[in-house]
């Protein structure tokens, strides 16, 4: 499998490791149910059979995080997005609503 | 004893005569010639019968002319490059080659193991499941060893392999798979639109079958029109030809792993040449062009030697200008019978019947037929086949039950042609069943890749060339753009019907259905009798498919014998799919340069050269070498010189290389806040020049590494790891820094080959370093207390950075320089040290003292403790949050029955204690149920004199003074242990702050 | 390291050595300075630094990419100046600098077009046309971690590696 970095390019999976599901969030550690909600940020994940967010991490090219859209099932990759740009998305979307 | 090469015919064939090459076959010298491959050789001087099968030890021959081969697997070469089923039928001819006949005893005309066909009740379809169940006790000394000595394939060599691999990459739009007919168009299309191309053969030449079959292209022989074909592809910069290479596998998004036999039709490897090199390549598209595989028919003793696919009898005849016998049966079931016919009278071999299974043969092959005085049988079959060691004649069951006896040395024997489309399923793709070709066809493919010609079951030679150039064309043509496909050459016409027809019914002999595995057509009866109906059920049932052929002559045969008894479709049978590898990789070529010394890197400390003149003993860290002591001479052991260089550090100075340690720098306006997220403790609130010892969680509450983190501007911190986890916490920090707080002014830079790092400890370590650092930096107590950090120059100018850090619990600081002032700064540390009598050590010493301080190593840190497990509780800020806090609450990690860390000494003073030894209380019986927790470190104290260890035991914080057995299974011993506080030396702390 | 240690080693095919005697500075952009970060290279330097894998040259400097918001800062090191004390101060606020000088070792491999055996031990493309004069890479070649750029004036390439991965990088290298 390929994944395009976007910093470096077309790489070959083996510069990369992979983490998991990128569409958990780590919880707000103040808020009264925080001990659910770490335990379920912890352990408890989808066994998603379709395209789905994952964070992988460029280990031997430019050591960014990526949000990486990929079939399950076929390996296909729709989208590489850098995990901080989506995490700063993320924030201020949040903070929009708020 | 065979005449020299009797069988060649001379007015064919591609072999060059001018290049006679001499080989030995079991013992025995024979000739050939350069284009030769060992089966065509063999079948040249008439030797037919090259192995012993699998399991009942039947003679057989050569089937195939390619990698499908079932039977014809030799050892080839000797000693050290011994290599076990060897494929006759692709292995190159070399002047000098030796191969032997594999699984016979104690010779291949003389096999007393072939009594193994009589037992053949006892081998049938699972065999191993049935027979040898009882008693189990049996089974390895027994059952095991008999079944390994009857039945197996070739031997490997015993030595390591002499040879060299080699590793490569290419790239390219268009890859191009199989250089037939097909291949060749799509290549040419494709590199004439321009597109970075690459053609792989298996074979040592292009072509495919246009060497094998007498065609005319364009008014030209099939083999001159491959050589006008490759010599413009070998005149494009665009082009790269591969032969001798196989595309073993396809991975996603357009990978593919390749192996080039660069040496393998030689002798030994020119000098500096690999063996074999592993290609990986990567495609942007894809075609498919691997022809076909003909199948066999079922029927009684079709194994013999001289029965063989007719396909493979045209390849010897018209490639390698070999007749195969001198009289022949073809036994077909489509039309590529009468090119067999044409290729059989001109080799001057007599064809004593044609044995069609259809019930009316198209008009001109029964033509073809009555002129050259061949009797023909429709709608009739080959029954049985008679003889051992040679098939010597064919019954045939003609129609209306009439039978015939005819005479022959060879059966040429097609029962259609299964597409070569394993590649095409190697991601998950399946085939579909294509009625009028009786095979499956390519189905859904992956996103670039295309089929085209037989592969793709379209079997003239007509549409395999259109194929080829329209799908070469297209894959070179990115989206949007219309496809300029080449002039297809004009071929004559073919007749290219196909009948379906799998085996035999009234066979009075063996039927094989998968002759590399003795699997019969009993055998697959028995399977469906017994439920084994589903091909998944029936190929682990009965082993059709396994092995080095992978099935390719017997899978569809076996799914379509299974469908007739079941009553049903073969499609709704079930279908044939492939993994990688498509025919063996040899381990070898996987490896490539990672063996030996080269497995894997090794790192050496900054103070490697130093230490190696000095006369260290080394230890692998990870891939670290490191100097683990330094012995003296006259020191009987090394147990004596740890024990002396302990004592040395503790009433004077020692110095070790601690360069090892992962080393980050943490800086931006935010990097306080963010070490505060990261470490269990506060770092925002550490003064600059300043160091603390901190832990790391895990997010699930487990302790993961700890380190020091120093401060020395307020935006600028400097982390060191444990050395085992540098490239673990950078990634998680990076993960932190981005993806959970990716607001943070952060930025980290891993530099921990930078820095040459060594501690210095003892009483004298400062007046050691007094004499290293520059003036006017005051290095005394007071200037410079316990926990300080500061950058410094060293050594007269030398950029440094010195830290009051101890590990060992004595007055120590660790001191770093620019990695390449390492050397400098180990000699000069030592030659200042003489006058305090300073000792190297290495990472014995090391944790000899960290274990008399109760400190935590990797022992400790090892992925199941929690920092209150290892006494750190304390060190937990209740003012932040921090990775792992919320989770390191949970009731299971609190939980005071948790074993916790906590020291021993042995109630014996004089016996030794051992890591992993496990607690169980003092008279309680070595159970499972009654494993209190185990011993992670242990060490002799020279100065308590006995054996101290560190382990984790339930509620050990509170049983102090408690007797306990520590039990080691694995060396059986049993030893009496006192739990004790784990600061077995200066608890206190009172040297470290002097 | 000791034989690679001075300099040139001559190889039958490839005139590889290494680049002794340099002064590198990591300079990774403050959170949201980029652009100003720009402006400060320009005025000091004549040019923007790289914003994806590519190496520029300013004078006597090769400022080459070394991940998003990262360059590497290379010169030959003038006696008794620190160049990453300098260029702290020429990005002072803007970037985080770090010296970096003993980290990595750096091969130069003197030739205007990477031979058929180094450019096929590469895990990336780097045939002619795919990887051109000025391109960067962050990879890894035989499991060891490695940095590439092709120079500006495309008369060689530059090889950097941690520097205790060297001697076996420098074997992977010499192979080639």
């Amino acid at each position: 499998m390929r994944i395009t970095c976007p910093y470096c390019g077309e790489r070959g999976n083996d510069e990369f490791s992979y983490l998991g599901d990128a569409s958990v969030v780590r919880p707000d550690p103040a808020s009264p149910n925080a001990s659910e909600a770490f335990y379920d940020f912890a352990y408890e994940r989808r066994n998603v059979a379709g395209p789905m967010q994952e964070l992988w991490y460029h280990a031997a090219g430019c050591h960014a995080w990526l949000v990486v859209t990929r079939d399950t099932r076929t390996h296909e990759i729709f989208e590489v997005k850098s995990a901080q740009d989506v995490a700063l998305e993320r924030q201020k979307s949040a903070g929009a609503a708020q | 004893m065979t005449q020299f090469q009797s069988f060649r015919v001379a007015s064919l064939g591609l072999v060059d005569r001018t290049k006679p090459l001499d080989f030995t076959f079991d013992g025995v010298p024979y000739t050939g010639f350069a284009g030769d491959t060992l089966a065509s050789a063999l079948l040249a001087n008439g030797v037919h019968l090259v192995g012993r099968s699998f399991k009942y030890h039947r003679p057989r021959g050569i089937l195939t002319a390619g990698s499908e081969e079932p039977n014809a697997l030799v050892e080839l070469r000797s000693g050290a490059r011994r290599e076990a089923n060897t494929r006759a039928t692709v292995a190159e001819l070399y002047e000098g080659l030796e191969a032997k006949s594999q699984n016979r005893f104690p010779s291949l005309s003389l096999d007393l193991l072939s009594i193994n066909g009589l037992l053949s009740p006892v081998f049938s379809a699972g065999f191993y499941y049935k027979t040898f169940m009882w008693p189990a006790s049996f089974w390895e000394k027994l059952y095991e060893p008999i079944i390994r000595r009857a039945a197996g394939l070739g031997r490997a060599a015993n030595e390591p392999d002499p040879d060299t691999y080699d590793k490569a990459n290419a790239f390219c739009d268009v890859l191009v798979i199989g250089s037939g007919p097909a291949g060749l168009m799509a290549a040419l299309s494709a590199a004439r639109a321009g597109a970075k191309v690459i053609l792989v053969e298996e074979s040592f030449a292009f072509g495919g079958r246009l060497l094998s079959d007498a065609r005319t292209i364009d008014g030209k022989s099939g083999v001159e029109w491959v050589s006008s074909v490759v010599a413009e592809l070998a005149s494009l910069p665009n082009v790269r030809l591969m032969t001798r290479t196989t595309i073993f596998g396809a991975y996603d998004t357009g990978t593919f792993g390749a192996v080039e036999r660069v040496a393998d039709h030689v002798a030994v490897p020119a000098a500096g040449e690999p063996r074999q090199r592993l290609w990986h390549i990567v495609a942007k598209r894809t075609v498919i062009a691997q022809g076909s595989t003909e199948r066999p028919i079922i029927f009684g003793n079709n194994d013999r030697p001289g029965i063989m696919l007719a396909s493979a009898v045209r390849t010897y005849i018209n490639r390698f200008g070999v007749a195969p016998g001198k009289t022949a049966v073809v036994f077909s079931n489509n039309d590529e019978a009468a090119s067999t016919i044409d290729d059989l009278v001109r080799a001057g071999i007599e064809v004593s019947a044609l044995v069609d299974t259809r019930p009316v043969l198209p008009p001109e092959i029964k033509a073809k037929a009555r002129k050259h005085g061949i009797r023909v049988f429709e709608g009739a079959a080959v029954a049985d086949a008679t003889g051992g060691q040679r098939v010597t004649g064919a019954r045939i069951a003609a129609a209306y039950g009439a039978s015939h006896n005819v005479t022959c040395d060879l059966i040429a024997v097609s029962g259609g042609f299964n597409p070569n489309l394993q590649v095409t399923t190697h991601l998950g793709g399946r085939p579909q069943w294509l009625e009028s070709l009786s095979a499956f066809v390519p189905g859904t493919l992956p996103k670039g890749m295309t089929v085209a010609g037989t592969a793709n079951g379209s079997l003239s030679l007509a549409a395999c060339l259109r194929e080829g150039a329209e799908a070469g064309a297209a894959a070179a043509t990115p989206n949007g753009l219309e496809t300029v496909v080449s002039a297809i050459p004009a071929v004559d016409d073919e007749l290219t019907e196909v009948s379906a027809f799998w085996h035999v019914e009234g066979a009075k002999h063996k039927a094989f259905v998968d002759q590399q595995n003795d699997v019969t057509a009993a055998d697959v009866r028995l399977a469906e009798r017994e439920g084994f109906r589903s091909v998944e059920h029936l190929k682990r049932y009965t082993t059709l498919g396994m092995a080095t052929d992978q099935g390719k002559t017997s899978n569809v045969n076996g799914l379509a014998m299974m469908a007739e008894l079941t009553k049903k479709s073969i499609p709704a049978t079930g279908t044939t799919t492939a993994r990688p590898p498509y025919t063996p990789v040899s381990l070898g070529v996987l490896a490539g340069e990672h063996r030996e010394k080269h497995f894997k890197p090794t790192r050496l400390t900054p103070s490697h050269a130093w230490a190696k003149e000095r006369g260290a003993v080394f230890i692998e860290a990870g891939m670290w070498l490191r100097a683990q002591y330094f012995p003296k001479p006259g020191e009987a052991d090394w147990l004596t010189t740890v024990n002396r260089e302990v004592k040395t550090i503790r009433s004077g100075v020692g110095v070790c290389d601690v360069s090892t340690l992962g080393k980050i720098e943490v800086h931006g306006t935010d990097a306080g806040k963010f070490l505060d997220r990261v470490y269990i403790n506060m770092m925002s609130t550490l003064g600059v020049g300043k160091a603390r010892y901190g832990m790391m969680l895990r997010e699930d509450g487990i302790a993961m590494d700890d380190g020091t983190a120093a401060r020395f501007a307020e935006d600028r911190y400097f982390i060191t790891t444990t050395t085992a986890n540098a490239i673990k916490v950078l990634q998680h920090l990076e993960l932190c820094r981005q993806w959970y707080w990716p607001d943070l002014d952060v930025q980290l830079f891993p530099v921990s080959d930078q820095w040459a790092q060594y501690s210095v400890a003892g009483p004298r370590a400062r007046d050691l370093l007094a004499k290293i650092v520059d003036a006017p930096f005051d290095i005394s107590n007071e200037a410079f207390p316990y926990m300080a950090a500061a950058e410094i120059s060293a050594l007269g100018g030398i950029k440094a950075r010195i830290y009051r850090l101890s590990f060992s619990g004595e007055l120590a600081y660790e001191i770093a320089v620019p990695a390449r002032h390492g050397d400098l700064l180990m000699r000069k540390l030592m030659s200042e040290g003489e006058a305090f009598g300073a000792i190297p050590y290495g990472t014995e010493a090391l944790g000899v003292m960290r274990i008399e301080k109760g400190h935590v190593g990797g022992s400790e840190l090892n992925g199941t403790t929690t920092a209150a497990d290892l006494g750190l509780g304390k060190m937990a800020s209740t003012k932040k949050d921090y990775i792992g806090r919320v989770l390191s609450q949970r009731p299971g990690l609190i939980d005071g029955a948790r074993p916790r860390l906590i020291g021993f000494k042995p109630v014996d003073k004089s016996a030794r204690l051992r890591g992993g030894a496990h607690f169980i209380g003092k008279d309680a019986q070595p159970t499972a149920e009654n494993d209190q927790g185990y011993m992670t470190s242990v060490a002799y104290s020279p100065m308590l004199g006995h054996w101290v260890g560190l382990g984790l035991l339930a509620r050990g914080d509170s049983r102090i003074g408690e007797i306990v057995t520590a039990v080691d299974p694995v060396r059986g011993e049993t030893t009496l242990v006192e739990v004790v506080s784990a600061a077995f030396y200066d608890a206190e702390g009172a040297r470290l702050r002097v | 390291m000791s034989d690679i240690a001075n300099g040139l080693v001559a190889e039958k095919d490839l005139a590889i050595s290494e680049q002794a005697d340099l002064a590198v500075t990591h300079v990774t952009a403050r959170r949201g300075a980029k652009a100003a970060l720009d402006d400060a290279s320009r005025t000091a330097f004549g040019t923007t630094l790289p914003s994806g894998p590519r190496v520029v040259n300013a004078g006597g400097l090769m400022i080459v990419w070394a991940g998003p918001d990262q360059w590497l800062f290379i010169e030959q090191a003038k006696g008794g100046v620190d160049s990453s004390n300098a260029l702290g101060k020429t990005f002072q606020g803007l970037a985080s600098v770090v010296d970096v000088s003993d980290s990595r070792t750096i091969f130069r491999v003197a030739t205007s077009r990477a031979p058929e055996k180094l450019v096929r031990r590469m895990g990336i493309d780097f045939d002619e046309g795919a990887f051109n004069p000025g391109d960067v890479a962050i990879t890894h070649v035989s499991h060891l971690g490695a940095m590439v750029w092709r120079l500006p004036d495309g008369s060689g390439y530059d090889f950097a590696c941690a520097r205790t991965y060297s001697r076996d990088f420098l074997d992977w290298l010499r192979k080639a």
